[in-house]
């Protein structure tokens, strides 16, 4: 919950501390004895699940950093070198978590499922005028939607205002792969709301995608409405302030 | 018709029976620490163990942690205030969510009165279970929005967890000392 909070959002930098590559025997060891035994490769699921975790955790202390150095380097045109060393240097790995093999095979389920040569877990239901996706695996599909939701946070680190320039960041077409998969998931969608944030706010609102960002915000709203969490009171209006304020996302989170 | 045990008791005194009875395990009900549980709120007992699968996180994983999180709760009184807290907020039907009701903050200022005593006390004694109570209640905040709640929580967390890791330094039981439901636990709160 601390990536989720915004680890910068606590004055004083990070609660929690990254997790050290070094440690993962060790973490393997109680997850293995934790996880479902009937459920295959849970274990290596879960590893792959917290390996992207620590991505996001890398990437809200990055985003601490980075905003730290542009307000203290107000005419600076970029960011320091070392920020985007370490900038390149998570990017890469974000990269490489896509090509662990457990991913790549998942990945491949599910464009046989969009081919139809697999059957489809869900009813393919269309994201606007978007074609409807057909979902081999929620939980991957998940998976993938927090890999998204990374990018589109690590793309704010180097243009922290809402919307969806500069058009090579990408924000608008991996906002919208987030919603196509949001519109044919039904479970598991608890917890991963953040994910529809994230596109939103590449959206953009009215200013940019009216439609893209009006349907985010009722699914939004629809999810926390049936979960019973009462935080759906204050999602229309926090959306609408950060795609109107037009203050740097960071401060507007108060990292 | 009598039980096997009834009938070897036949014959024998008043005083004699309340003795056997008063040192018979079988018939000694467990007594839960702290406050008994109202009857009002043993539904919401029910209800979390069938709503908080489809709400955690890493339940697809670990299948186990709504109930292993309620079987510890048995003997942890701010466990079971969390978990009731957790219930009232979320079985609230089709009623507005900004007014929830009275149960609920009544459980979650249970909860919180409880663990500022532990807090309190000596931090030998907290325990994992005092650690997985504050998780819960950091649940709570980030799905009500209560995000400066949330933070100081998770901050409470973690030092909690630091002190619970101190503690069982010397075990070897579970994985550096602690269950893989605490580990679980600290990752969630990382995440």
């Amino acid at each position: 919950m601390e990536a989720l909070l915004g680890v910068p959002f606590f004055q004083g930098g990070p609660i929690f501390p990254p997790v050290s590559p070094s440690e993962a025997t060790f973490h393997r060891n109680w997850i293995t004895a934790a996880s479902d035994p009937n459920a295959t490769l849970a274990a290596d699921w879960a590893m792959v699940k917290f390996a992207l975790d620590d991505l996001a955790h890398r990437a809200a202390i990055l985003a601490r950093v980075a905003n730290k150095d542009r307000k203290d380097n107000p005419e600076a045109s970029t960011l320091a070198p070392e920020i985007m060393e370490q900038f390149s240097e998570l990017l890469n790995d974000l990269q490489e978590w896509r090509f662990q093999p457990i991913v790549q095979e998942a990945e491949r389920n599910e464009k046989l499922a969009q081919m139809g040569r697999l059957p489809a877990a869900t009813i393919a239901v269309p994201f606007l005028n978007h074609p409807p996706l057909a979902i081999y695996s929620q939980q991957f599909v998940h998976m993938m939607n927090h890999w998204r939701a990374i990018q589109i946070y690590m793309s704010l680190i180097l243009w922290p205002a809402s919307g969806p320039n500069p058009p090579s960041s990408g924000r608008y077409q991996t906002g919208v792969d987030i919603c196509r998969s949001f519109a044919s998931l039904t479970t598991g969608l608890s917890g991963e709301t953040w994910c529809l944030t994230l596109a939103g706010i590449a959206f953009g609102g009215d200013a940019y995608y009216p439609a893209e960002s009006q349907w985010m915000l009722e699914k939004q709203e629809a999810v926390l409405e049936a979960m019973r969490f009462p935080i759906v009171i204050s999602v229309r209006q926090m959306m609408h302030f950060i795609w109107n304020s037009g203050m740097s996302i960071w401060d507007i989170f108060n990292i | 018709m009598n039980t096997p045990r009834l009938e070897a008791l036949e014959g024998i005194d008043d005083a004699d029976l309340e003795d056997y009875f008063s040192s018979t395990l079988a018939i000694r009900e467990p007594i839960a620490a702290g406050q008994t549980v109202d009857d009002m709120d043993l539904p919401y007992f029910d209800y979390f163990l069938q709503r908080m699968p489809q709400l955690m996180t890493f339940v697809d994983l670990f299948p186990t942690i709504v109930q292993d999180l309620f079987a510890r709760s048995i003997d942890h009184p701010a466990m079971r205030h969390s978990i009731l807290s957790i219930s009232t907020m979320l079985a609230t039907g089709s009623q507005p969510l900004d007014v929830l009701p009275s149960r609920h903050y009544y459980h979650k200022q249970k909860a919180l009165q409880l663990l500022q005593s532990s807090l309190g006390g000596d931090p030998r004694d907290l325990s994992e279970n005092d650690a997985i109570a504050i998780f819960l209640l950091l649940w709570l905040d980030v799905n009500s929005g209560s995000s400066m709640s949330a933070t100081l929580h998770l901050r409470g967390l973690y030092q909690v967890l630091q002190q619970v890791l101190n503690n069982t330094r010397e075990s070897t039981a579970g994985f550096g000392g602690v269950s893989a439901l605490l580990m679980l636990v600290w990752r969630s709160a990382y995440r």
